[in-house]
């Protein structure tokens, strides 16, 4: 199978205006601009295979939303080539857009005050599907995202979570083959993130949707995700499979234990984290010891009541990447 | 010293402007370029006529750069004020320890007037680029800077009120159109109205739109201590009539606001 | 189930649901869509009163300029403005749609994009400047087949030309920041021109309103045609009007290549 999308070299830099202070400055630069250039994306490669969940993490500023902007062809980039399903995005835009979906958190497809099946149709026209086509599409996305209930409401009027639904349902109006998702449970709750989740994961696995995730959200990466791709400064620092990047690339486990009485831990790259009365919670650096070694010299002081071992949690292996790549 | 804060909101907002630096060269660009219309316009209406309906070409020409910089200098505080009220975001200046109404005049003042000096020098040089010096300019300049300032005044007036009718109307917009018009025809402020027939001048003069364009334009073309007397009368007489309007409708819309559990 | 799109059925379909979509949105709030438009038709009829009553005291003409042709330039002009906002109701925002990254809306549909973006919004006071344009054409013209003809004419002309010069100015914000009140300043500028009789502007004005505020050849020039019909110089001004249109095109596709999709809210020029 032709990967989905393929990227070479990909370069794009911007000049932003330096702005000073007081207003014999600001006079000045409206004629002679001071200007800095910025390396948003340099030189990145990768390839994303057609049916993958791909999650596209980095610290703000890092190049994501570039990087999707450069693929999607809102932006020219500066060097490099981009092929998306056998498409250049910047040259035939047009043709491009027919087969991708977009659900940019930040830019709403839907009309503000009107309702959401409205918009509906202006997208199938948008995407010249006939009226027919369209009203099926909806039927079909109405039941999928299950928007019935809501679907004549004004959008301003939706929650949070309702208005996702009705976004990623727009983006997918016109059956795409790929769909570009920038932090699409950003400031949602629990419970309506898993239904997104879920959702995302039905997309890929019923049509075979290629999907293209963007998320500071761990949970987003861990649940949903196969492969994942770390972006900072611009470079692509990371390239593996979720769990590699769990277990192998943060070498650790986090060890909680209940005890029925007093102990230490000694053993070389265990560091106790918390611990209340008898109970501790251990981390523990796979490069230095082993689990058993820990729960050895524990077992040796007293008893264990209560244990459970798990790996890092995803929050802090994201945590670590965007760190560890602070300094380079 | 209860004149202070509004004295502080009204410097705070004049500053406010310096930072909006093309908004001003687009402002003063069309100024000229108005005046570069009307000097056109009149300079064909004038061949041949030294005088129409008393006007001579030199005051016409200086009229219209008075007018024109009251009306390009009004800055349109009735839009933020039937923002707030639609919004609601007006209950929270309740209970804060200054006036509602006063506040948003001090401040378009503010604006007002940083806007309106730049005109007024620039108009001075195109009148007298255009059809030479104006007689007894400076004789009208301080007690005419006066009259202009209240000319801007009631417009900033109006439009508080215009702002506040957001409580009652879903859109206040069409009226600011038809006061601005009303000035416009009305008020003098493309032609004297002594170019109207007679019927149409004694309706004109006395309104508050002529205090607003018409009066302080012809104290500095045709001054004389009877027409500064008529005029800061009749502006000052406005000036009160509108803020006591716009006061009472506040508190109507106070206890509207109160009703509603706003 | 592959649903096979129908390929460049394209932007006119496009513009046509937009309307009928923008017109009912509006109509929805009824009170504020009568209250719009009459105010728009109100608000211009107080310059027939000034240039009555101007007339009136000057007796005869301006250079060649009666009343009855400036209210001719009066109904061109609101016909073409207010075709112009009901059409391409966005050409007023475009620096804003630009440089607050909207525009990645558009780039992501398989649309061309500057007719989508212009034609995605109607301004609903426009209709009242059409109704006026419609009304003060009947009340102060010869009506007759062809002298309505070349107004309808001339009104889409005026439609494209002020549309295409906001959108030419407005393109500056892809290279210099937010070009949003030059923008603003050259449509009104144009339409302020084109509402005094030509005849009255003479020497390097007279090539500015031909070329950067193209005023003349949306106003002073069709006048011209419509009183004395001259195939030469109507031919001759429907290609000038084209012209600016491919220019406001041209840039605002050259500008599409420097587009940085920012958040920003305003690094105001």
């Amino acid at each position: 199978m032709a990967p989905a999308v393929t990227v070479k070299g990909l370069s794009k830099h911007f000049r932003t205006k330096v702005k000073q202070a007081g207003v014999a400055a600001s006079v000045r630069g409206i004629f002679r601009p001071g200007y800095k250039e910025i390396d948003a994306v340099a030189g990145i490669d990768f390839q994303i295979e057609a049916g993958e969940i791909l999650a596209f993490i980095g610290p703000n500023g890092a190049g994501k939303s570039t990087t999707i902007k450069l693929i999607t062809g809102i932006l020219y980039p500066d060097a490099g080539e981009i092929d998306v399903l056998g498409l250049n995005p910047h040259r035939q835009r047009r043709e491009l857009a027919y087969r991708i979906g977009t659900v940019f958190g930040q830019k709403s497809q839907l009309w503000f005050h009107l309702p959401p099946i409205d918009s509906f149709h202006l997208l199938g026209t948008i995407y010249d599907l006939s009226r027919t086509q369209t009203q099926h599409r909806i039927d079909f996305l109405t039941e999928v995202f299950e928007l019935s209930e809501f679907m004549d409401q004004p959008v301003r009027k939706l929650s949070l979570g309702q208005r996702i639904r009705c976004e990623m349902a727009g983006s997918l109006i016109h059956e795409p083959e790929i769909l570009f998702l920038d932090e699409p449970s950003i400031g949602l709750d629990v419970v309506v993130k898993q239904r997104i989740r879920d959702l995302i994961k039905r997309i890929n696995e019923e049509r075979g949707v290629t999907i293209f995730l963007t998320s500071h959200d761990a949970g987003d990466i861990e649940k949903i995700c196969r492969r994942a791709m770390v972006i900072n400064h611009g470079a692509i620092v990371w390239d593996g499979t979720v769990n590699e990047m769990k277990y192998s690339l943060l070498n650790q486990r986090i060890l909680a234990v209940r005890m029925d009485g007093p102990a230490e831990v000694r053993t070389p790259g265990a560091r106790v984290l918390k611990r209340k009365d008898h109970s501790m919670k251990i981390q523990i650096d796979l490069d230095t010891t082993r689990t058993e070694t820990v729960i050895a010299e524990l077992m040796k002081q007293s008893s264990i009541e209560d244990i459970t071992i798990s790996a890092t949690p995803m929050e802090e292996v994201i945590t670590h990447i965007y760190e560890s790549e602070h300094g380079s | 010293m209860i004149a202070r804060k509004y004295a502080t909101v009204f410097g705070i907002a004049s500053r406010d402007q310096l930072v909006y630096l093309p908004s001003f060269l687009a402002r003063n660009l069309f100024f000229v370029v108005v005046m570069f219309v009307f000097y056109s316009l009149w300079r064909a209406i004038f061949a041949g006529n030294a005088t129409i309906a008393g006007f001579t070409m030199v005051q016409m020409l200086w009229y219209l750069t008075f007018t024109e910089a009251i009306e390009l200098s009004q800055t349109r505080i009735f839009l933020p004020i039937s923002e707030e009220v639609k919004d609601g975001t007006i209950a929270y200046s309740l209970n804060r320890p200054y006036s509602y109404v006063l506040f948003w005049i001090s401040r378009g003042m503010g604006e007002n007037l940083v806007k309106v000096l730049p005109l007024l020098i620039e108009g001075f040089v195109l009148a007298l680029i255009m059809v030479g010096p104006l007689p007894g300019y400076f004789r009208a300049l301080p007690i005419g800077f006066v009259t202009i300032v209240l000319g801007i005044l009631i417009g900033t007036t109006l439009q508080a009120i215009i702002g506040l009718l957001a409580f009652w109307f879903e859109e206040v917009m069409p009226f600011w159109w038809i006061i601005q018009k009303l000035v416009f025809v009305i008020g003098g402020m493309f032609i004297p109205i002594d170019l109207y027939p007679e019927w149409l001048q004694r309706i004109a003069r006395y309104t508050p739109f002529a205090f607003a364009a018409y009066w302080p334009a012809t104290v500095f073309v045709n001054f004389s201590p009877e027409r500064v007397v008529t005029t800061l009368i009749g502006q000052v007489a406005y000036v009160a009539l509108f803020g006591l309007i716009a006061a009472v409708l506040f508190r109507a819309a106070v206890r509207k606001l109160h009703v509603q559990g706003g | 189930m592959t649903a096979k799109p129908r390929r460049g059925t394209g932007i006119l379909r496009l513009m046509g649901h937009y309307f009928r979509f923008n017109l009912s949105a509006n109509m929805a709030y009824k009170g504020s869509f009568i209250i719009q438009v009459f105010g728009m038709a109100l608000n211009n009829s107080a310059f027939i009163i000034f240039w009555y009553f101007l007339f009136q005291r000057i007796g005869g003409d301006i250079k060649g300029f009666d009343f009855n042709d400036v209210m001719f330039l009066w109904a061109l002009a609101a016909m073409g403005f207010g075709m112009s906002v009901v059409l391409f109701g966005n050409t007023p925002f475009i620096s804003r749609v630009i440089y607050s990254g909207e525009l990645d809306v558009y780039l992501l549909q398989p649309k061309p994009v500057l007719p989508n973006l212009l034609a995605s919004r109607m301004i609903v006071s426009g209709w009242g400047d059409i109704a006026y344009g419609l009304i003060l054409f009947s009340a102060t013209q010869p009506m007759s087949l062809q002298s309505w003809a070349l107004f309808l004419l001339f009104s889409v002309l005026m439609l494209l030309v002020l549309t295409a010069v906001r959108t030419l100015y407005h393109s500056l914000t892809f290279f210099f920041g937010n070009a949003e009140s030059f923008a603003q300043m050259a449509g009104e500028m144009t339409i302020t021109f084109m509402l005094y009789p030509g005849s009255i502007f003479k020497g390097a004005p007279m090539i500015v309103l031909h070329s950067l505020i193209p005023a003349a050849l949306v106003g002073y020039i069709p006048i011209r045609v419509f009183k004395e019909f001259d195939p030469v110089l109507m031919a001759v001004v429907v290609l000038a009007d084209l012209a600016v249109v491919a220019a406001a095109a041209g840039l605002f596709k050259l500008g599409l290549r420097r587009y940085e999709s920012g958040n920003r809210m305003a690094t105001r020029l």
